[in-house]
C-alpha cells in the first residue's frame, strides 16, 4: 500500500479514506506492539484500536503528551534524530525520528512542495539566519523544516544575519547572479518574513515576480501586529511583485505532513494526511464549517505514536472536496490556539503579567 | 503600568496609598468595624442571584460575628488583644471570593488591609467591588474606608515590594512557586507571612453508609459533594479532586455505581459549561494517567464529570478542574491513614464519626488540615490550613504592671 500514490492534492477522496485507514490501520497495530504506553491509551481511553473504522473513530494522541514523555515504537539506539518544538509556551515536545521514518517525511515533503515548486530545482532564499541550523542538542522545529526544503533549491542564500537584520547587499548579489533563473524559491518563518524582510526592505525595489514563497509557522505574532492575511500577501504583491504565497500549517509532531494553502485562502490536506475536527465541549467529531478543535492523521510516523495527534489548535473544516483552486479531498482554516484553561483556583496570584 | 485604586474609591491618588498604612489600627471586634460588617452581611446576603457572595454573607452574619467574637475572647488567656497593624493581601487568580474571608477577618482583628487583587477580572469580584463601594461611601463608614485599600496593578509593579515593606502580615495566594516568588519580596524582619498554597483535597466516604442511607439522604450527599466540587470549577484547593471509598469491594462497586450517575445528573444540571480550554486539559490529564503503567480505569461520563480509577489513593498531584476526578477504594481507614501528607489540606467525609477516624491521627501520620462533612468543604473557618487567623492577625500582649 503506497500512500504516496499519486499527485498529492488529486486523490479521489473515497480512494484517500480508503488508503488512509488501511495505512493507519497497519501504525496503529504497529505503534500499539511497540510502544507500551500507547497501547494502554487506546485499551483505556478508547476502548480499542478501532481497526478498520472510520478514521474519525480512531484513538487519538493530545499533544501535549509528547511534551509530557518520550513516546517512543522502536530501540532508542534506532533514534538518528531527536526534533524538538519551539516550545514557546512552556515544555517542547521532543519527537524521536529513526531513518524509516525521516526517510517519509522527506518524500511526503517532496510530493507536497513538487506540486507548487517547478520541476526543475530553483536558487533558493532563506529568509532565516544560518545559525538556526547550528544550535546544538536536539533539532528546534525551525532548523527542521529548513533542512527538509534545503534540497528543493540550490545555491541557498541565508538572508538573514545572525541579528536578523537584512543582509541587502547578499540579496543583491544573490538575485543578479540568478537574474536569467527561469524561477525562485523562498522559504520562512510568517514571522521572520514579516518583520525581518518584507518590513525592512519593501522600499528597496527587490523584484521577485519569478519567486514562489512558502512560508509557515504560525499567525500568532503577526496578529498581535494586526497584520491579516490580506496585509501579508498584498504587500508582497505591492513591493516585490510576488503572487505565487503558500502557507503552509504543520505539526512538529507530524513533520512531513504539510498542509498547504492554495489561492483560495484554505488549507489543504495532502493524500497522506487528513483533518478532523471536534467538537470543543464533546470532543466528538464535527463536520464542515463549525468551529472546533482539530485533529490531524498522518500516515508518515513509524517511530513515535504521531499518526493520530489532537492539538490545541481551534479550526474549521471548510469543504471535504470539490475547492475551486482544483485540489481534491478536504480543506480547513486555522483560527489559533484555544483558549487555555481559566486558571480560577486559589492559585497563581502572579502567572498574569 | 497603572495603578488602579478600586476601594475605596477611585479618587485615591497611588501616592497616598503607603500613608494609608501609617494610621494605627482598633482594638479586635471595635463595635464600627463589627457594625460595618453585620451591615456588609446584609448587602451580601441581598445578592439573590450570586450564591457566591449570599455565602460570604451568610458568613459574616451577624450571629456567626458574635460567635467568633466570643470564641475569641475567651481563648486569649489573660492576654489583651491588639491589631498587628498594616496587612498585605495578595489574592489568588480567581477564586472569586475566598480572598474576602481572610480580609474580613483581619479587618475584624483591627488591622489596616491592602488588598492587590489579581488582573483578571471577572463578574463577581467586579459585583464584589460594588457592593463595598456603596457601603464605604457612608459617611458612618469613613473610618472602615479608611482601612481597607483594595488595588489591581500589573505584575513586576514596584509598588508591591514598597506594600510588603509596610506590611506588618503579608498574606499570600498562590501556587508553591508564586508564594516562593512573593516570600522573596524585601519585608521588615518582623513582618509574619501567611501563605496558602497549593493544597489538594479528596471526599472520604463510607461505601456501607452511603448504601444504606435514605434515598433523601443520599440525595443530599450528592448534592452537597457536587457544591464541594463544582462551585468553583473545582480548582480550590479545598474542593475534592479524588474520591476515595471505605469499604469492601462489593459495596464500593453498588455505592460508586449509584454515586456518579447522580453527581453527573446534578453538575450536567448545576455546573458551568467547560471551556475548550477545561475540555482539553482534562483530556490530557485523562490520557497521561491512561498511559501510566499502573492500572488504571478511565470512565468518561459526559462533558461535566471524568472518573480516573485507581488502584491505591493518589492524594495529590494536580488539579485540572471541571469534573475530573481520582478514585479509589481501600479497605478501612488504617489503609488510608499513611497515605496522607503535607500535601492534603481538606478531607470532607461522609459516613464516619470521630473515633473511627483516630488512626489519622497515630504516631507518625500526617492528619490534614481539615475534616468537614461534605457540603463543607468550601465554607471558610477562621481556623484554616492549620493556622488560627486570629491569631496570625493580632498581637496577644503580656500586661503585667506593677
Amino acid at each position: 500500500m503506497n500512500v504516496f500514490e499519486g499527485a498529492p492534492f488529486s486523490l479521489e477522496p473515497a480512494r484517500k479514506q480508503q488508503l488512509l485507514e488501511t495505512a493507519v490501520d497497519g501504525l496503529s497495530l504497529r505503534h500499539a506492539q511497540a510502544c507500551p504506553p500507547y497501547r494502554r491509551l487506546c485499551e483505556r481511553a478508547f476502548g480499542s484500536q478501532h481497526l478498520g473504522e472510520p478514521l474519525e473513530q480512531r484513538p487519538f494522541v493530545h499533544v501535549s503528551l509528547f511534551k509530557q514523555r518520550r513516546l517512543l515504537s522502536v530501540p532508542e539506539a534506532e533514534v538518528f534524530k531527536w526534533v524538538r518544538s519551539s516550545g514557546t509556551s512552556g515544555q517542547p515536545s521532543e519527537i524521536a525520528l529513526d531513518r524509516p521514518t525521516a526517510e517519509r517525511q522527506a518524500e511526503a515533503l517532496r510530493s507536497v512542495l513538487g506540486a507548487i515548486l517547478p520541476a526543475r530545482r530553483a536558487p533558493l532564499l532563506v529568509i532565516d539566519n544560518e545559525q538556526v541550523l547550528r544550535s546544538p542538542g536536539p533539532m528546534v522545529a525551525r532548523a527542521a523544516g529548513l533542512v527538509g526544503v534545503m534540497p528543493f533549491g540550490f545555491d541557498p542564500l541565508f538572508a538573514l544575519d545572525q541579528n536578523l537584520e537584512p543582509r541587502t547587499d547578499e540579496i543583491r548579489a544573490w538575485l543578479s547572479r540568478h537574474r536569467d533563473a527561469p524561477a525562485l524559491f523562498v522559504f520562512g518563518f510568517t514571522s521572520l518574513v514579516w518583520q525581518h524582510f518584507v518590513q525592512p526592505l519593501s522600499q528597496l525595489g527587490l523584484e521577485l515576480g519569478r519567486a514562489t514563497l512558502v512560508h509557515g509557522g504560525g499567525w500568532k505574532k503577526l496578529e498581535q501586529h494586526a497584520v491579516s492575511r490580506v496585509d501579508f500577501r498584498r504587500a508582497l504583491g505591492e513591493h516585490f511583485d510576488l503572487h505565487r504565497v503558500h502557507d503552509y500549517y504543520g505539526l512538529v509532531e507530524q513533520l512531513g505532513a504539510i498542509h498547504l494553502e492554495c489561492a483560495e485562502g484554505v488549507l489543504h490536506t495532502p493524500s497522506f494526511a487528513e483533518v478532523v475536527v471536534r467538537d470543543p465541549l464533546t470532543l466528538a467529531p464535527i463536520g464542515v464549517g463549525v468551529e472546533g478543535v482539530l485533529q490531524f492523521i498522518s500516515a508518515l510516523p513509524e517511530s513515535y505514536p504521531g499518526h493520530s495527534v489532537l492539538t490545541e489548535d481551534l479550526g474549521t473544516l471548510v469543504l471535504k472536496d470539490g475547492c475551486r483552486c482544483g485540489r481534491r479531498g478536504s480543506a480547513f482554516l486555522v483560527k489559533g490556539r484555544a483558549p487555555r484553561a481559566s486558571p480560577r483556583g486559589c492559585s497563581d496570584t502572579l502567572v498574569s503579567a | 503600568m497603572t495603578v488602579e485604586v478600586l476601594l475605596p474609591t477611585s479618587s485615591i491618588a497611588p501616592g497616598e496609598i503607603l500613608a494609608r498604612l501609617q494610621r494605627r489600627g482598633v482594638a479586635p471586634f471595635s463595635p464600627e468595624r463589627v457594625r460595618f460588617v453585620v451591615e456588609l452581611s446584609a448587602a451580601l446576603l441581598a445578592q439573590r442571584d450570586a450564591p457566591e457572595l449570599q455565602s460570604l454573607g451568610f458568613f459574616c452574619r451577624p450571629a456567626a460575628i458574635e460567635r467568633l467574637r466570643v470564641e475569641t475572647m475567651a481563648a486569649q488567656r489573660g492576654a489583651r488583644l491588639m491589631p498587628r497593624g498594616a496587612v498585605l493581601h495578595v489574592t489568588p487568580g480567581n477564586v472569586d471570593t475566598l480572598f474576602m474571608y481572610s480580609w474580613l477577618l483581619s479587618f475584624l482583628c483591627g488591622n489596616l488591609d491592602v488588598l492587590r487583587l489579581s488582573d483578571r477580572e471577572s463578574t463577581t469580584t467586579e459585583r464584589l467591588l460594588g457592593v463595598l463601594r456603596t457601603l464605604l461611601q457612608e459617611p458612618a463608614h469613613a473610618n472602615a474606608a479608611a482601612a481597607l485599600t483594595v488595588l489591581r496593578f500589573p505584575h513586576g509593579h514596584p509598588l508591591l515590594e514598597q506594600l510588603s515593606l509596610a506590611a506588618d502580615v503579608r498574606v499570600f495566594w498562590g501556587g508553591d512557586e508564586t508564594i516562593t516568588t512573593l516570600r522573596a519580596m524585601r519585608r521588615r524582619p518582623q513582618t509574619r507571612d501567611v501563605c496558602f498554597g497549593d493544597r489538594s483535597s479528596a471526599a472520604v466516604l463510607n461505601a456501607t453508609a452511603v448504601l444504606s442511607a435514605s434515598a433523601e439522604v443520599k440525595e443530599g450527599l450528592a448534592s452537597r459533594f457536587v457544591t464541594d466540587a463544582y462551585w468553583f470549577d473545582q480548582l480550590a484547593c479545598a474542593s475534592p479532586r479524588e474520591v476515595i471509598w471505605v469499604g469492601q469491594p462489593a459495596e464500593f462497586e453498588a455505592a460508586r455505581g449509584w454515586f456518579w450517575g447522580a453527581v453527573r445528573q446534578r453538575a450536567e444540571q448545576r455546573a458551568e459549561t467547560p471551556d475548550v480550554g477545561t475540555v482539553l486539559k482534562k483530556e490530557a490529564a485523562l490520557q497521561q494517567l491512561a498511559m501510566n503503567e499502573a492500572p488504571v480505569r478511565v470512565e468518561r461520563h459526559g462533558p461535566w464529570l471524568t472518573v480516573i480509577g485507581l488502584d491505591v489513593p493518589a492524594l495529590g498531584g494536580e488539579a485540572c478542574g471541571g469534573g475530573f476526578f481520582l478514585e479509589s477504594a481501600v479497605p478501612d481507614v488504617a489503609a488510608l491513614a499513611p497515605r496522607l501528607g503535607r500535601a492534603n489540606q481538606t478531607l470532607t467525609t461522609f459516613g464516619f464519626d470521630a473515633a473511627s477516624l483516630e488512626p489519622f491521627f497515630a504516631d507518625g501520620a500526617w492528619p490534614p488540615d481539615r475534616i468537614v462533612p461534605v457540603g463543607q468543604a468550601l465554607t471558610f473557618s477562621s481556623l484554616w490550613d492549620g493556622l488560627d487567623l486570629f491569631v496570625e492577625f493580632t498581637r496577644r500582649l503580656d500586661l503585667r504592671p506593677g
